[in-house]
This record gives C-alpha cells, sequence and structure tokens, in this order.
C-alpha cells in the first residue's frame, strides 16, 4: 500500500519522458518487421504487413500518458498557461474583466458585510461570560432543558445568592397586531421584567419593564424589536406611550430594543411581561404548569462551579418542600450552564 | 487472421503479471509469450499492452530497465516488483474465485 503511493508520487514528480515510450514501441514494430523478412516476405511488404498489423501509435502514446497519476493536471495547466498568454496579448480587454471582477466582488462584499451588521449578526451582549442559563434536566425521561413551574422559579429567586439578577422566559406566542395599518401576525416573547438588567442592554428608545409590572394584574405593556418599529412605525420618535392593540388587548408601548437583540431567539417582535401567563392556558394552571426557562447573570466574584452548588442545594430544598412525584424525583436536577452554550442563538 | 478473444475488464493486468512471474521480459515478449500460451487465442494489441505496462509500472507492481534483446535491439525490461508478486497472487485468487462463481452459474447448481 504505501509502496504503491510512494511509486505514484515519485512519479508524479519525475514524469517518464515521452520518447522513451516512442523508442519502446519503434522497438516493437522493427521487431515485427524483422520476423516477417525471417518469414520470407520482401524488406517492403514486410514493412507495410507490420505497420498495419501493429496499429496506430499516437494512440498508444497517449493512452500511456493517460496512466500517469495526476495527468490531467498537465491539461490543466496547459490550459492556464495558454489562457495566461492570451490576457498579456489583449492587456485593455484583461484590464476590463479584472475591473469587472474586482468591482463586482468588492461590491458584494461591501452590501453583504452591512447587511450581516445591520440584519444578521446578533446582538452581542455586554460581558456574555457571566450570563447563564438555568436547565432543568429530568434524567429517567431523557429530557434536558426541561420547563419548570412559577413556583419553582420563585422560591430560587428568592434564595439564590449567586446571581445579580435571576429571570425566566416563557413560550413564544403568536398575537394579531392591530390598529394603525393592516392587523397583523406577529411573534410574541414572555419574559420576566428584569430580562434587560440580566442580558446589560438598554433600550434605543424609551424604558425597560418595572417589577410591578410583572405582577398579576399588572399594567399591560409592552417593548417592540427595531424590526417593527421601522416598519410598522416608520421609526417614529415619539413612539414610546402609543397604544397597540394585540390580540384585542389595548396595550402601552414602552420602548424599542436595539437592532439585532435576539431574545430569547431571533425575530421577536414584542415583548410582554408576565412569561407564565401563556394565553394558551387557563389562568388557573399558569401557576402549577411548567411554562418557564430560567436565565441569570452571576454576581462579580461568584465563579460557576459555586453558582451550580448552590442551585443544587436550592433544588434539593424545593423538592423536600414539595412531595410530590414530579418535583421530589431525585432523578430532576437543576444545572447552572454558559449561555454561549444553551442559548438558540 | 484469427479472432481474438475479447480479454475482461483486468484480466489483461493478471496475465502479465504472471508472464513476468518466470523471468524479466521486454514489451513484444510478454505479448509474444501471452499469444504462445494460449494458442493464439489472445492476442494483445500494441494498443492494450503498453498502457497496461505503464498502469502496472504507475502502481509500482512491475519495474522496467533498459537492456538488449536476444537480436541485439536496445529493449525495456520489465519485472515483477515485491509488490508486484504479492498482487499476482491476490489477483489469481480473485480469478479463481469468479470464475468457480461464474462456473456454478453456469451449471445451475
Amino acid at each position: 500500500m504505501l509502496t504503491e503511493f510512494l511509486t505514484r508520487l515519485r512519479f508524479l514528480v519525475t514524469r517518464k519522458a515521452p520518447e522513451e515510450v516512442d523508442e519502446e514501441l519503434r522497438s516493437h514494430l522493427e521487431h515485427l518487421i524483422e520476423t516477417n523478412i525471417a518469414a520470407g516476405m520482401p524488406p517492403d511488404q514486410a514493412r507495410r504487413n507490420a505497420a498495419i498489423a501493429f496499429g496506430g501509435v499516437e494512440q498508444t502514446l497517449e493512452a500511456c500518458r493517460e496512466q500517469a497519476p495526476g495527468w490531467f493536471m498537465d491539461t490543466v495547466i496547459h490550459d492556464a498557461r495558454f489562457g495566461f498568454r492570451m490576457l498579456r496579448k489583449s492587456p485593455g480587454f484583461t484590464a476590463v474583466a479584472i475591473l469587472t471582477l474586482a468591482l463586482g466582488i468588492g461590491v458584494n462584499t461591501a452590501i453583504f458585510t452591512v447587511i450581516r451588521t445591520v440584519l444578521l449578526k446578533p446582538l452581542e451582549y455586554p460581558d456574555p461570560g457571566r450570563l447563564v442559563r438555568l436547565v432543568l434536566t429530568v434524567r429517567h425521561r431523557n429530557v434536558t432543558d426541561q420547563a419548570f413551574n412559577e413556583v419553582r422559579f420563585d422560591e430560587m429567586r428568592a434564595s439564590a445568592q449567586s446571581f445579580s439578577e435571576l429571570g425566566a422566559f416563557g413560550p413564544l406566542e403568536n398575537f394579531t397586531l392591530s390598529g394603525a395599518g393592516e392587523p397583523e401576525v406577529v411573534n410574541v416573547a414572555r419574559v420576566s421584567a428584569n430580562f434587560l438588567t440580566i442580558l446589560a442592554t438598554d433600550p434605543i428608545l424609551g424604558r425597560s419593564f418595572l417589577p410591578e409590572e410583572d405582577k398579576r394584574g399588572g399594567e399591560p405593556v409592552v417593548m417592540i424589536s427595531s424590526e417593527l418599529w421601522r416598519r410598522r412605525f416608520n421609526c417614529d420618535p415619539q413612539v414610546v406611550g402609543k397604544p397597540a392593540t394585540i390580540d384585542a388587548v389595548p396595550y402601552t408601548i414602552i420602548g424599542v430594543l436595539p437592532a439585532g437583540f435576539a431574545f430569547p431567539v431571533a425575530d421577536v417582535d414584542m415583548w410582554v411581561t408576565r412569561p407564565s401567563e401563556w394565553s394558551a392556558l387557563p389562568s388557573g394552571a399558569w401557576r402549577t404548569v411548567g411554562l418557564l426557562k430560567g436565565f441569570a447573570r452571576l454576581k462579580a466574584q461568584v465563579t460557576l462551579e459555586e453558582a451550580r452548588a448552590e442551585v443544587k442545594v436550592l433544588q434539593r430544598r424545593y423538592a423536600i418542600a414539595h412531595p410530590n412525584p414530579n418535583d421530589a424525583d431525585p432523578r430532576v436536577t437543576m444545572g447552572v450552564v454558559p449561555v454561549e452554550r444553551s442559548i438558540g442563538r | 487472421m484469427k479472432q481474438s478473444t475479447d480479454l475482461l475488464q483486468g484480466t489483461l493486468d493478471l496475465l502479465i503479471l504472471k508472464s513476468l512471474a518466470l523471468a524479466p521480459m521486454h514489451g513484444w515478449g510478454i505479448a509474444e509469450r501471452i499469444e504462445q500460451v494460449s494458442k493464439d487465442a489472445l492476442q494483445i494489441g500494441q494498443g492494450s499492452l503498453y498502457p497496461a505496462l505503464h498502469r502496472l509500472e504507475y502502481k509500482g507492481w512491475i519495474k522496467a530497465e533498459w537492456g538488449v534483446s536476444e537480436n541485439n535491439r536496445r529493449a525495456k525490461f520489465y519485472s515483477l516488483t515485491q509488490t508486484g508478486k504479492k498482487q499476482l497472487q491476490t489477483e489469481m485468487d480473485e480469478w479463481d474465485r469468479l470464475t468457480n462463481a461464474i462456473a456454478l452459474v453456469l451449471q445451475r447448481v
């Protein structure tokens, strides 16, 4: 195997001279002629018969060449050389062609760079190293990042010391936005009021949510994306305080988020508070059904390991306080993972 | 003129390797030897012989050296390499396997 490879490699570097093949074939032909003469033919006829029997030499030479490893590279190199010579011959044409290509590539790169920064690239959160997700794992059902209920979240938030802020987000909703202009279906994310504090992001217009807006029966307020602001409100600088009707409920717009803000996923148009108030469930179920996923910002001096240890203790305490089969199962564990490995961005 | 039997793909390589197993030979020697041994049933034209020799040489199964032929002409002598000897055994086993299989089918066993 290795020998074969080395042999091929050697022949790739040192080619056999074509004359060598030529001489080999000629020698064969002469042998045929001699055989014919020895059989009693006159020299002319011997030569003729031998040539006929022997057949075309050119095709054989060509076929021999094509046996060499990488023979087609020769053809490619020849083509490239020919192309290069042709370009040198007509410098005017060459200049125009190169200029056209350069301009085309340049303009496309420029456009793509702009589009990427403005539209495609998700916004970087400041100090992302301290941003974590709380991930509930249900080992015996092979589920990671299982959503948990508000009771668990509230108890966790009340006791945890490792985080400067602990928040939650709920299921995405599709609502109909009406009011000025055609009604349209928008993606709405449900987040806890402190979500921008955790993400260390400021609205470009207006303010973020207040803690009282996160409580049951709090004011219906909404933050909107830059994209929606541009598309539906024509970048109106007076948009804060304006009404927006979402599924027939009158909300008040309180702020606009920066372009590229993608939390918890991309393409969210609006953010509202009270993450567990999922419209698909009756209000009686909001507190006890698992709808929330947790995220948090680590305190400056707290390490990931310390946070993990604390969350583990809190989880065990929660299991003891709620001795029902779902919550108390020791195979249910709460983990802390850095955001770059867990949020779908 | 005798009708030459069409060779199965890859068979020529095997025939060449087998011919060279006895002694180094030049191109036309190989062709003549195959013709003689097969009682003229197999005619190897130069158009397939030389490409095959080159292919085998590139694969490292045979090597070539210039020498002088029996009638004092400069000729290229081919001989089996170590790899070539192993390859000959492999190809012969493969051939046996194939012919046995075909025989089985033809006898409709």
